[in-house]
C-alpha cells in the first residue's frame, strides 16, 4: 500500500536539470544588485551534486530558481533558461508550478527550527502534504481536509500509513506516538528528518537540500548526512546539495559545481574537483580549510573580500583576488564553461589560454 | 596632506584647520544613513502631509503674535458691541461671546498647544524611558516592583487621574500639564522595558560588560539609542493626542482659565451655542483636527522610516 | 607544569541553573551546565575547548570572564581568584582578559562607528583621551588589518570578516593576556576564516597572548591549539595535547566525534561510529557518566559512578571506566 516507489530512470539522456545562462538581478534600496551573471548548470538523473560558494555566490538563489521559488519582486529573471525534465520552468503557470512542486521537486531547507509549523504537529503537517500529493495522483479535491463522507476518510487514512512509513523510513524513532508531537518537541536533528520526510512525499525526481545541515552538531549532521546517502542509493534520487561546507560535499556528493559572486567557476565530478582543482578560486578555497592534515601557520588565505554586488569589478568578479590575473581578466567575463578534460568544466581566462598552449 | 588630529584638540588648540571637511569625513556614515532616511520618508505621500501640516502651525504659533489681528482678545480685552459675528473680512472665524476674535484666538492658543504637547510629552519621555529601561535591564525584583508600579499608574484611566490631580491643586494650565505628564509616562515605559529586555540578551550587551561598561553606560549610551526609534514614532502619534486631552481638561474646565485662549476650553463653551453660532467650536476643532491628523501622519511616516525591515 | 605557573587556573567550577516548575515555580531540579570543571592554561599557549550544543563550552567561557557567576569553584587568574573579588577590584583584573564573541552580525553595537566601538574600553578605563586616543585606536585597527578610512563607519557596512576584526581591535584594545574566543570563526565564509585564524596566529605570536579558543570545529581547533579538552553536557570528557589527541583519542565520546567530521577528501569517506540516539540532557540525580545513554562501551558501572578524569599517558587525561586504573582496558 505504500506509495513509495523507487522510480526507473525514463530517459538516460535527458539531464533532470538544465540551467543555461542564467541571470538575476535584485532591486534593491541602493540599487541593482546583479546577482546570477550567468549560471551553467547541468544534473543528471542520479547525481548528487553538491553547489558549493560563500555568502553572496547566488547558490540559493540559483537553486531557488529551479522550483521557481525566487521572490520576483524584489528579484527578476533577465535572462537564459532554466529547464526541468527539458521543460522550461519560465514560462509556466502558477497551476503548474504547483504541479511541479507537489510531484517533482522535494525541497529541505535549512533552519529546521523555522521551517515547520510551530503551532501544528507533526502528523498534521506530514498528513498534510501526503494528502495533497495524493489528491494530485488521482486528481481529487482534498480540501477541506475534515470531510466527513467515507472517500476522504479513506484518504486520509491511506495519507496517515504514507506519513508513518516515510517516518520510518528516514529513521525517526517510533513514528505511530511520536507523529503527534509538536515541533519544538523535537531536536534539530529530528526535525530534519521530519522536513526529508516530507520532501519524498511527493515521490520528487528532484531533491533540493539548502544548507540542511548547517544548523547542526556535527554528530547530528554526520546521521543525516548518512541518511541522505542512503535515500539516494535507494530511491535513486537526484540530490542538488546547496552547502558552504566542503567536507559535506566530499563525503555526500559525486559531483560538485562551485560559484563565485554570481557565475559557476568549475563543475566537474568530486574526485576530479577536490584532487586536481583548476579555477584560481577552487585551488584557493580547497587551501583554505582546515583539516586534519594542516600543519600549522600552513593555511592559505585569499587576500580580500567578496565583490559588492551592487558595483562589481569589471571583467571577471574574482580577478581582484586571484594570483593568475591577466589583462583579459580584468575587461572581459568569462568565456563560458569549457571542458578541460576529466568531465571537468571551468570559466577562466588563465586556464583556458593555458589549455590553449 | 594635513596631518589628521582629533577634531576636540583641533579646537583646542585654535587652529583654522579644515574644520567642515573634518567633521564631515568623521559623520560621513552618519549623514549617509539620514539621506536614506530621508528619502524613505518622502515616499510616504501622507506623512509628507502631515510634516507640511505640522510645519505650517509649527510657523503659526511661533509667529501667530506678530500677525494677529487682535491680539489684545487674548489678553481680556472685550468688545461687547461686537458680540456673535459671523464669519466675515475682519474676523474670519468671527467672534466670541465677549466679541473677541476668534481667529486670533485660535491662532494665539497654537503656541499654547504645542508647547504643551513638548513639555507633557518630555516629561513622559524622561520618566518612562528610564524606569522602563532600569526594570527591563536588571529585571527581578526591581523590574517587577517598577512594573508593578506602572501597571497601576495605567490601571487609573488618565482623564480621571489629571482631573484628581487638578482637582487637588486648583485647576489652571500649569496643573493641567503637570498632571498629564504624569499619567503619560507609564505607557512610555512599558514600551521600552519589552525593548531593553530584549535588547539586553543582544551579543553586543555582553560585549560591553565584558569591556567592562557599567550598567548605566550600557543602558544609556548603547541600548537606548537601539531603541530611541520606537520612542520616537509613539511620541510623534502622542503628540496629537496630548493636546486633545489637554483639550478635554480645558473641555471641561480645569484646564486653562480665561482668559488665556485654549483650543478645548474654546470648543466646549461653543457647544452651548451650536449650532447656532457655529464658528465658535467648528474652527478651534478644525485646529485640533489638522494638529491630531499631522501629528498621526507623522508618526506613521517615521515608523515606516525606522522600520528595521525596510533597511535593505 | 604547575597551577602556579599557569595564567589561568580553573578549579572545579560549577553553574547550575534552577529548573522551575509547578505551579508556583518552585525550584523542582538544577541543569548543570558546567558540572566539575577543572583546567589549567600556561602563559602564551592556546587552549582549544571543543563540544557540540548543550556540551557547556561557552557558558564555561563567559564562567572565566565572569559574565556569569559561577555556582561553586574557583577561577584563578594569575594567581588570584576572581570569584573572590567585586566592584572596581574586579574592573581592574578584567583588563587583564577580554572575549572575542562568535557572531560578528550582533556583536557589535549597530549605532557605533568603529573608531567609538574600539576607543569604548579606553574611555571607560580613562586609559587614553584626545589625540593619544585617536593614535591608539588607529594602531588598533591596523593591527587587525583594516584601514583608517574605516574608522568611521558603521558596522553594517562590513563583512563578516571585517566585523570580526573590529570585535578582535577591541578585545585587544586593553592589552590583555588572556583571550577567550568564542567560535570566533565559525559564523564566517571558509575564504575570510582563514584570514582570521592566520590573523590571530600571528596576533598570539607578536603580542604573546594567551587564548581559551572555544570551537565547535576540531580542524580549527587543531589548527590553532596546543591543548584541547573535549567537553561532554558541561564536563570535560578527555584533554590531551592537540596531536596527541588526534592520533589517540581514547574517550568514545571523542572517537565518534572525529569520526562524524566530514573531511574535504572524497578519498576518505568518514565511518561516523554509531552512536546511540541523540544529545540529551541528564536527569538532575544521575550520578554515572554523562556519556554513559549513548555509549556503545557501556558497562553497568558507568550508570552507577561518574568516572574521574585520569590520567593515560603523558598529560592525557581521559575520564572513562574504560581506562580505569590508568589501564586502557578496551
Amino acid at each position: 500500500m505504500s506509495s513509495i516507489r523507487s522510480r526507473a530512470s525514463d530517459s538516460p539522456a535527458e539531464p533532470v536539470v538544465e540551467i543555461e545562462d542564467l541571470r538575476v538581478n535584485f532591486r534593491t534600496f541602493d540599487g541593482l544588485s546583479k546577482v546570477l551573471v550567468g549560471v551553467d548548470l547541468r544534473l543528471e538523473r542520479g547525481d548528487v551534486m553538491g553547489l558549493v560558494g560563500e555568502t553572496g555566490c547566488g547558490k540559493s538563489v540559483t537553486a531557488l530558481s529551479i522550483p521557481q521559488l525566487v521572490p520576483c519582486p524584489p528579484g527578476e529573471i533577465v535572462g537564459g533558461d532554466v529547464r526541468f525534465l527539458g521543460e522550461s520552468v519560465l514560462g509556466k503557470s502558477p497551476a503548474e508550478l504547483r504541479q511541479l512542486r507537489a510531484r517533482h521537486i522535494g525541497m529541505v531547507f535549512q533552519d529546521p527550527n523555522t521551517n515547520l509549523n510551530p503551532v501544528f504537529t507533526i502528523e498534521q503537517q506530514m498528513v498534510d502534504v501526503c494528502l495533497c500529493r495524493l489528491g494530485y495522483d488521482r486528481a481529487v479535491s482534498v480540501t477541506p481536509l475534515h470531510g466527513w463522507d467515507a472517500a476522504r476518510r479513506d484518504l486520509r487514512r491511506l495519507a496517515w500509513e504514507t506519513a508513518i512509513a516515510l517516518l520510518h523510513r528516514v529513521g525517526f524513532p517510533n513514528p505511530e506516538q511520536r507523529i503527534k508531537s509538536y515541533p519544538h518537541e523535537l531536536s534539530g536533528g529530528m526535525r530534519q528528518r521530519v522536513l526529508i520526510a516530507m520532501s519524498l512525499a511527493g515521490n520528487p525526481d528532484l531533491l533540493i537540500a539548502d544548507e540542511p545541515t548547517t544548523a547542526l552538531d556535527v554528530s547530528t549532521q554526520a546521521q543525516v548526512l548518512r541518511l541522505i546517502r542512503e535515500l539516494v542509493d535507494e530511491f535513486h534520487l537526484t540530490v542538488l546539495l546547496v552547502t558552504h561546507n566542503l567536507g559535506v560535499v566530499a563525503q555526500v556528493c559525486n559531483r560538485v559545481a562551485v560559484m563565485y559572486a554570481g557565475r559557476v567557476v568549475e563543475s566537474g565530478e568530486v574526485r576530479s574537483i577536490f584532487k586536481s582543482p583548476s579555477h584560481p578560486y577552487t585551488v584557493g578555497l580547497l587551501r583554505a580549510v582546515p583539516t586534519m592534515q594542516t600543519r600549522r601557520g600552513s593555511l592559505e588565505e585569499i587576500p580580500g573580500t567578496i565583490p559588492n554586488l551592487l558595483s562589481p569589478p569589471p571583467g571577471c568578479r574574482f580577478h581582484l583576488r586571484c594570483p593568475h590575473t591577466m589583462d583579459v581578466c580584468r575587461v572581459d567575463p568569462p568565456p563560458p564553461m569549457r571542458p578541460i578534460g576529466a568531465g571537468t568544466m571551468v570559466a577562466c581566462h588563465f586556464v583556458s589560454s593555458a589549455g590553449d598552449e | 596632506m594635513a596631518k589628521r588630529g582629533s577634531l576636540t584638540l583641533t579646537l583646542a588648540q585654535g587652529k583654522r584647520e579644515p574644520l567642515l571637511g573634518q567633521w564631515r569625513q568623521e559623520n560621513a556614515a552618519g549623514l549617509e544613513e539620514a539621506r536614506r532616511a530621508l528619502y524613505r520618508f518622502v515616499q510616504n505621500r501622507l506623512s509628507l502631509v502631515g510634516l507640511g501640516l505640522i510645519l505650517i502651525l509649527v510657523v503659526v504659533a511661533i509667529t501667530g503674535p506678530l500677525w494677529a489681528p487682535y491680539p489684545a482678545d487674548a489678553t481680556g480685552a472685550i468688545h461687547a458691541a461686537d458680540r456673535y459675528l459671523s464669519p466675515r473680512p475682519g474676523h474670519l472665524f468671527g467672534t466670541d461671546e465677549l466679541g473677541r476674535d476668534v481667529f486670533s484666538r485660535v491662532v494665539l492658543a497654537t503656541r499654547l498647544a504645542l508647547a504643551s504637547g513638548l513639555i507633557i510629552l518630555g516629561v513622559a519621555i524622561s520618566i518612562g524611558v528610564t524606569v522602563g529601561s532600569i526594570a527591563g535591564y536588571f529585571g527581578r525584583w526591581l523590574g517587577e516592583s517598577l512594573m508593578r508600579l506602572t501597571d497601576m499608574m495605567l490601571a487609573i484611566p488618565g482623564i480621571f487621574l489629571a482631573l484628581a490631580i487638578t482637582a487637588a491643586m486648583g485647576p489652571g494650565i500649569i496643573h493641567a500639564i503637570m498632571a498629564l505628564s504624569v499619567t503619560w509616562w507609564p505607557g512610555y515605559a512599558r514600551l521600552v522595558q519589552g525593548q531593553v529586555q530584549a535588547a539586553r540578551e543582544q551579543d553586543y550587551v555582553e560585549a560591553e560588560r565584558s569591556i567592562g561598561a557599567r550598567p548605566g553606560r550600557i543602558i544609556f549610551l548603547h541600548i537606548v539609542p537601539n531603541i530611541i526609534s520606537s520612542v520616537i514614532v509613539k511620541a510623534s502619534m502622542d503628540f496629537g493626542f496630548a493636546i486633545l486631552s489637554l483639550a478635554s481638561l480645558g473641555f471641561i474646565g480645569v484646564g486653562a482659565q480665561p482668559p488665556t485662549p485654549e483650543w478645548g476650553e474654546m470648543i466646549s463653551y461653543g457647544r452651548q451655542v451650536l449650532p447656532q453660532f457655529w464658528w465658535y467650536s467648528t474652527f478651534p476643532g478644525l485646529a485640533m483636527f489638522i494638529a491630531v491628523f499631522g501629528f498621526s501622519m507623522l508618526g506613521d511616516g517615521l515608523r515606516d522610516v525606522f522600520d528595521p525591515k525596510s533597511r535593505i | 607544569m604547575s597551577e602556579a605557573e599557569a595564567l589561568l587556573a580553573v578549579r572545579n567550577v560549577t553553574k547550575a541553573f534552577a529548573i522551575r516548575g509547578g505551579l508556583f515555580k518552585t525550584r523542582v531540579g538544577e541543569l548543570r551546565a558546567v558540572d566539575d570543571v577543572s583546567l589549567t592554561i600556561p602563559a602564551g599557549t592556546s587552549y582549544g575547548l571543543v563540544g557540540e550544543s548543550g556540551s557547556g563550552k561557552t557558558t564555561l567561557g563567559k564562567l572565566i570572564l565572569r559574565l556569569i557567576e559561577p555556582t561553586t569553584g574557583q577561577i584563578l587568574f594569575e594567581g588570584q581568584d576572581l570569584c573572590q573579588l567585586t566592584g572596581d577590584e574586579l574592573q581592574r583584573r578584567r583588563v587583564g582578559m577580554q572575549m572575542v564573541f562568535q557572531n560578528p552580525y550582533s556583536s557589535l553595537d549597530p549605532r557605533q562607528t568603529v573608531k567609538s566601538t574600539v576607543a569604548e574600553p579606553l574611555v571607560i578605563f580613562g586609559r587614553a583621551r584626545g589625540q593619544e586616543l585617536d593614535n591608539r585606536v588607529r594602531a588598533l585597527t591596523a593591527t587587525v588589518g583594516l584601514r583608517d578610512e574605516h574608522l568611521y563607519r558603521f558596522p553594517h557596512e562590513f563583512s563578516g570578516g571585517q566585523r570580526q576584526r573590529i570585535g578582535i581591535a577591541r578585545a585587544l584594545a586593553l592589552e590583555p593576556k588572556l583571550l577567550v574566543l568564542d567560535e570566533p570563526t565559525s559564523a564566517l565564509d571558509v575564504s575570510v576564516q582563514s584570514q582570521i585564524l592566520n590573523l590571530l596566529l600571528e596576533l598570539q605570536q607578536r603580542l604573546g597572548l594567551t587564548y581559551l579558543f572555544i570551537s565547535h570545529d576540531l580542524a580549527v581547533i587543531r589548527y590553532v591549539c596546543d591543548r584541547v579538552g573535549v567537553m561532554y553536557l558541561g564536563r570535560i570528557v578527555e584533554e590531551a595535547a592537540v596531536e596527541e589527541l588526534f592520533a589517540r583519542p581514547q574517550h568514545p565520546y571523542t572517537r565518534s566525534l572525529l569520526s562524524a567530521i566530514p573531511e574535504p577528501d572524497p578519498d576518505r569517506r568518514f565511518q561516523p561510529v554509531e552512536v546511540n540516539g541523540e544529545i540529551g540532557r541528564l536527569a538532575p540525580d544521575y550520578r554515572g557518566c554523562c556519556f554513559a545513554p549513548r555509549c556503545p562501551f557501556v558497562m553497568d558501572r558507568c550508570r552507577q559512578i561518574d568516572p574521574a578524569l585520569q590520567a593515560t599517558g603523558s598529560a592525557h587525561l581521559v575520564a572513562c571506566h574504560l581506562y580505569g586504573d590508568g589501564v586502557a582496558s578496551n
